[in-house]
């Protein structure tokens, strides 16, 4: 008989009981022992319940459990004994009052679907989450292989296209490892890369839906996932595994190996792994990274454990870049400007480095059987690096410069003769080549009149030290209250500066700046002037920021057979500060750019609650509410911070709101869910850093400036729904869709900094912004969409999974409603303002409302196989899981950004007037067909 | 033992699969070719300039151009040699490469407009360098003999990628020895050379006291910063222009007296010597000993002295009279100090 079978028939017989419940009230006890077919050895941590009732019980390290209660249900009853990556047992039990029942042994078989499954989601998710900017907001690094078919899809098939759940940016969820939390202070955002190719020692992961009630944390509302990375909590044994592809990295390498809990009551999980390429699916772009992890626990006695962590994962990647759609026709989807030959080898210009080892050590402490006190602390210290070539003040040598297309010498309304042949031209050159020339840049820095390198690269960094302190506490007030709560510190010392990583052949670098005028306000560092910079130093900004958050966090819960409730409160106090250690040329007066800043203080709190009404086992009602506030992160609250100490101005919390409402519906055939969501932002703030050519703040309009926009409001709402049915044993049809709509719906405020700003020549200061002059404007932002992924996503997808330990899963894929970024900019005042303040003669509303249209993107299809084989050899299982990713080769667009250069209604009309505008929107191309296959063996 | 050998394997693998060219890059060693052309295809810029000299006078007018055919013949290619004197490094000079004939005592010389910037890293200071004629247009282009691609009747820049089809690069850097030449010889045939001027100055205004000028950061600079430089051997003067676009704009001009390494070239329009540095390196001022017009500073009079110089009521003046509204003559008087005469005080009337 097979397990289908076997399933099938436990449930008639467990329907068939389920309603028997006997009055007698005396002590019973239901214990066992449960252990793991192949290894013979005790598994901790399998749930054990006792169907249609509140009664469970974890295993402990020994395997073993005990229900002792006077109120279990008499009779017979199921007992289902579960754990994540083992096939589930229902066990029929007859209990009667006053007797003991004994299950030992209980066999436990690990479920190779289940296995597979998880090496499906994290490969993929691990494929695309560190990617370029694009993607580094991805959500799926938060979601697991769950039941939930919705997340599942959204995990493994939508989040190659910037698919956000809910529209919800990361850095609306936390990442949290062994209970501490990871990301980042600077832009709230979790940094993949620290975690990067340690797939298979964080397998054991803990992921809270949304706002849903988490052991270790508030949360966030786009979910929480605390990855358990303790070394005592790993299966005994090893795995070795390779894995090909052609998104990022080429190969991957990985060995690891768990000594599970040993008689001396240690435990060690070693992990060593590679991954590596030359060029991923995007020209030019490197990968190389290293992984360690080591986890040590030594368990003191049945209370006291101590665990100590070290994860390190040094890697370097070639970034490429968003490019108009002149190039993308040009030269391809998978084009990058970013690279070039030297001496004969591609090197590209940005590279990305993370290396930012953790250290951590963790106390976990019993106060009973009811109750467990975990104390953490870990240390994070290394850099943060990305290079670019920095051209000097010399015209960019990049390949898609504007001034080397087509588009640009055909720009004006009548282009002559010439004009065609030039275009033509560089349009023969821009085919034939396209990419950075080396050589001649070394060649260029070799003929400088003083033997200073005009070209470099340039390395911006930050380099963060933190360290975190918490304590979580977890409690099972009774049968059916529990009780968590934490307390949290965490200080920040991040260095910002950026270092001179290579003269490329030049002799030194003089540290101006090369858009002033060569004059005093040009230094970097008055305390310095004139500096000649070496390989390896600072120059050019050099600040540090200090951030300290104490935190605390309190969680009631309860559950009753017809009812869960929750109800959650946090609090905290973060405090920024900047300390500059340059004297900027530009903010030479005493503490503007010099020493340290104000502190800027913010008191936040967040209040959630929920309840799920059983309305028979089947059917479920949930709710969830929250309010909370946040502070603003790092990189919104300082206005210039590589210049100055200005904080920016009306600087606020931002205020969120959550209500989410779903039916779930549960039979042994199908799984569905339905999900309406509505989440509302208030007074976020968010600051952008271009060149513009509409700074009506500067003399000439052309400017650096950092856009700062504060008191943003939004709203998300939409509706989610996943259905999966059980046709066959061995055969499963799903769906899930996603309906949203992410709107700005307010008008917030915008204003300029930078050090082109400054209005009287004839004093020393520099305003450093356009507050002055301008004021703050309002940016008519009303109504528009929030760029980031399709609002709107629709899937079918079908799975076989044959007895023999195969399987396979196709699934369709439609995305539509996608909007690109749109400028600020172009929406305020400014956009029709003539130089003298007035609006341009010209001006026409009915244009502007064409000109100002958002983009939405065009929709896609995109079709994915997955499938993948397991064996057993004696004691090892042998597998490979591979993926083909867009088998119809559908070129699309996965975002886009509007370009704020040409930001007024003169140069717009003028823009697209043109055939190919010269300063069109950039876009993100997605992949071509991709695949991915691992092997592994384990042992 | 099983699991070590494993490893091991791993770790062979590894290490001859994944290696990933990252941050170590030889630095390129460029090696140029010396060109092989034949002095037969060769044309001076003398002759190129009587070539279109002649074009213009028998067109009779001085904006015309010629243009050099191409044809798919290489044998009858004609090519102009020349070494460069112009360097943009520092921005002052713009899509435009200079030429002159000579290394020392160069006789003429040639602008090539170029669509690319910077020119420098590609065609140093000096370099000798061969420029094909078939394809490109000669002209004059803001009064100095340029050669570019024809529009219509006028010059354009040839396009980046075009560059390799007319420039060629010898792999001669000759050092350049500027020509010595003083202000009252500037002649058209003598722009676009690199010329040596001696004893020379800006003019007091403009760097002494207390509003001393920067090379071109001045708000009236719109363009390029126009300043005047003046000869002290003979009183001549002449313009010395930088661009607004030069990371030495922001500069305060020198205020001594010197030598300047520049290259004679029009303004914009034509019709006015300018010189123009490549950077502030090769401005030599620093004998502060001017040549200023005498201007002795004696102090302020104390006393007024008996001694009368001059007095007049201006009567034959009316306007002017009416116009201060006179209460007396002007005298200008004897001055003294501690008893000693210093020349003039003005009386004025109140």
């Amino acid at each position: 008989m097979d397990q289908g079978k076997i399933k099938k028939l436990l449930c008639i017989i467990s329907l068939l009981v389920s309603g028997a419940i006997t009055l007698f009230a005396q002590n019973t006890i239901v214990k066992g022992r449960i252990i793991d077919t192949n290894s013979s050895e005790a598994i901790p941590n399998v749930e054990v319940a006792i169907k249609g009732s509140d009664f469970s019980a974890l295993t402990n390290s020994e395997g073993l459990f005990a229900m002792v209660s006077e109120d279990l249900p008499q009779g017979e009853q199921v007992l289902l004994v579960s754990k994540n990556g083992y096939i589930s047992q229902r066990i029929l039990i007859s209990i009667t009052a006053g007797n003991t029942i004994n299950l030992d042994p209980i066999l436990l078989t690990i479920d190779l679907t289940e296995v597979e499954a998880q090496i499906g989601i994290i490969s993929l998710t691990d494929n695309e989450l560190d990617q370029d900017q694009g993607t580094s907001f991805n959500i799926s690094g938060l979601l697991q292989a769950s039941n939930d078919v919705f997340l599942n899809a959204a995990a493994y098939d939508f989040s190659a296209t910037f698919f956000r759940p809910r529209g919800l940016d990361n850095a609306n969820g936390k990442v949290l490892i062994n209970g501490i939390e990871m990301n980042k202070k600077f832009n709230g955002r979790p940094q993949w890369g620290n975690w990067g190719g340690l797939n298979d020692a964080q397998r054991n992961r803990e992921f809270s839906v949304g706002i849903k009630p988490d052991d270790y944390t508030f949360g966030g509302v786009a979910g929480t996932t605390n990855i358990i990375m303790r070394a005592s909590q790993y299966r005994q044994g090893g795995r070795i595994s390779y894995a090909t592809s052609n998104r990022t990295y080429q190969g991957r390498v990985m060995g690891s190996y768990n000594s599970g809990l040993t008689l001396g009551g240690w435990a060690y999980s070693v992990l060593l792994s590679r991954r590596f390429g030359n060029e991923g699916y995007q020209e030019g772009t490197l990968y190389d990274a290293n992984s360690l992890f080591v986890s040590v626990e030594k368990k003191i006695n049945m209370k006291h454990s101590f665990n100590l962590s070290v994860i390190y994962t040094p890697n370097r990647r070639g970034r490429s870049t968003a490019i108009t759609q002149e190039v993308k026709d040009l030269k391809g989807r998978r084009y990058n400007p970013n690279w070039g030959y030297q001496t004969g080898d591609i090197r590209n210009s940005r590279i990305r480095e993370i290396d930012e080892p953790i250290v951590m050590l963790n106390h976990y402490w019993n106060l009973s059987d009811r109750a467990i006190l975990n104390t953490n602390i870990s240390y994070q210290f290394g850099k943060i690096g990305n290079t670019r070539l920095d051209t000097g003040g010399n015209r960019n040598p990049a390949g898609n410069y504007y001034q080397r297309l087509p588009s640009y010498f055909l720009g004006n309304e009548n282009p002559s003769s010439v004009a065609y042949q030039h275009a033509y031209l560089a349009e023969q050159e821009f085919l034939r080549d396209g990419q950075l020339n080396w050589d001649e840049i070394y060649w260029g820095n070799s003929n400088t009149a003083d033997g200073l390198s005009k070209y470099t690269i340039q390395e911006d960094r930050i380099d963060d030290t933190q360290l975190t302190l918490n304590t979580i506490f977890t409690s099972r007030f009774t049968e059916h209250i529990s009780v968590n709560g934490n307390l949290n510190y965490r200080s920040l010392k991040s260095e910002n500066f950026s270092e001179l990583a290579d003269l490329l052949g030049g002799s030194g670098y003089l540290d101006i700046d090369n858009f002033g005028d060569g004059g005093l306000e040009s230094n970097s560092d008055l305390q310095n002037l004139n500096r000649i910079v070496q390989k390896g130093e600072r120059y050019r900004y050099n600040y540090e920021i200090y951030a300290n958050t104490l935190s605390a966090f309190a969680q009631v819960r309860f559950q009753y057979s017809k009812f869960d409730l929750y109800a959650a409160f946090s609090g905290s106090q973060t405090n920024y500060q900047r300390n500059g250690l340059y004297n900027n040329g530009y903010f030479g007066e005493v503490g503007r750019s010099f020493g340290k800043s104000e502190q800027i203080n913010f008191t936040n709190f967040g209040l959630k609650g929920g309840a799920t009404y059983k309305v028979t086992g089947r059917h479920l009602i949930d709710f969830n509410a929250a309010y909370l506030t946040k502070a603003p992160n790092i990189r919104n609250s300082f206005a210039n911070a590589r210049q100055n100490n200005d904080v920016v101005f009306g600087l606020t919390d931002e205020k969120l709101q959550n209500l989410d409402l779903s039916y779930i519906y549960r039979s042994p055939l199908v799984k569905a869910r339905l999900t309406g969501y509505f989440i509302n932002f208030q007074d976020q703030s968010d600051i952008g850093f271009f060149f513009t050519q509409n700074a009506l703040g500067n003399e000439d309009s052309n400017a650096f400036v950092q856009e700062i926009v504060t008191g943003i409001d939004k709203r998300n709402a939409g509706v989610e729904f996943g259905i999966e049915a059980q046709v066959l044993p061995t055969f499963k049809l799903k769906a899930a869709a996603a309906v949203g709509q992410n709107l700005y719906t307010n008008n917030p405020k915008l204003y300029l900094s930078g050090d082109d700003f400054d209005n009287d020549n004839n004093d020393e200061f520099v305003e450093g912004n356009d507050l002055s002059t301008l004021g703050v404007r309002e940016v008519a932002l009303k109504n528009y969409h929030v760029s980031g992924g399709p609002e709107q996503a629709y899937q079918i997808g079908i799975e076989y999974r044959d007895p023999e330990f195969w399987w396979i899963g196709l699934t369709t894929n439609y995305f539509s409603n996608a909007y690109v970024d749109i400028s600020n900019l172009r929406r305020t005042p400014d956009f029709y303002t003539d130089f003298d303040g007035q609006p341009f003669n010209e001006y026409n509303e009915e244009t502007a409302r064409e000109l100002l249209q958002q983009e939405k993107l065009q929709d896609y299809f995109l079709v994915n196989i997955v499938g993948g084989k397991s064996w057993r050899v004696k004691k090892y299982f042998v597998g490979f899981f591979a993926t083909i990713n867009n088998v119809l080769d559908q070129e699309y667009k996965t975002g886009g950004f509007e370009d704020s250069r040409r930001a007024s209604y003169r140069q717009q009309v003028e823009e697209q007037a043109r055939d190919t505008p010269i300063f069109g929107n950039r876009y993100f191309f997605g992949n071509g067909t991709t695949y991915y296959v691992n092997v592994y063996v384990r042992f | 033992m099983k699991t070590i050998n494993i490893y091991t394997l791993l770790v062979t693998i590894l290490v001859l699969i994944s290696c990933v060219q990252d941050d170590e890059f030889e630095v390129p060693v460029v090696e140029i070719k010396p060109q092989n052309i034949a002095a037969s295809s060769l044309l001076t810029i003398d002759a190129l300039r009587t070539l279109l000299n002649t074009e213009i006078a028998n067109n009779g007018n001085i904006e015309t151009v010629l243009s050099f055919e191409a044809d798919n013949d290489t044998t009858n290619d004609k090519y102009i040699l020349g070494y460069v004197i112009s360097d943009d490094s520092s921005g002052n000079f713009f899509e435009e490469l200079i030429l002159q004939d000579a290394p020392e005592d160069p006789s003429r010389g040639i602008k090539i407009l170029i669509d690319a910037n910077p020119l420098y890293v590609t065609y140093q200071f000096g370099r000798k360098v061969y420029v094909k004629l078939e394809g490109l247009t000669v002209g004059y282009d803001s009064g100095v003999l340029s050669l570019g691609i024809r529009d219509g009747n006028r010059l354009e820049k040839i396009a980046e990628s075009a560059q390799r089809d007319f420039l060629f690069r010898d792999d001669v850097v000759e050092e350049i020895n500027p020509l010595p030449i003083s202000i009252s010889e500037f002649t058209p045939e003598a722009t676009n050379l690199y010329i040596h001027l001696e004893d020379v100055q800006f003019n007091r205004y403009q760097v002494l006291g207390e509003a001393r000028l920067t090379f071109a950061g001045e708000e009236m600079d719109e363009f390029d910063g126009e300043r005047i430089l003046e000869s002290c051997a003979e009183g001549t003067s002449t313009v010395f222009s930088t661009s607004t676009f030069a990371d030495f704009k922001g500069m305060l001009l020198p205020d001594g007296r010197g030598t300047i390494d520049a290259i004679l070239t029009y303004n914009f329009f034509g019709d006015e010597f300018n010189i123009i540095v490549n950077n502030p390196t090769t401005i030599h001022l620093d004998n502060m000993e001017r040549c200023d017009p005498n201007v002795i500073d004696c102090g302020l009079a104390a006393t007024t002295g008996s001694t009368v110089l001059f007095s007049d009521f201006f009567e034959t003046q009316m306007e002017v009279i009416q116009l201060m509204a006179m209460a007396g003559p002007i005298i200008l008087k004897q001055g003294l100090n501690n008893g000693k005469p210093i020349p003039i005080r003005v009386q004025m009337p109140l």
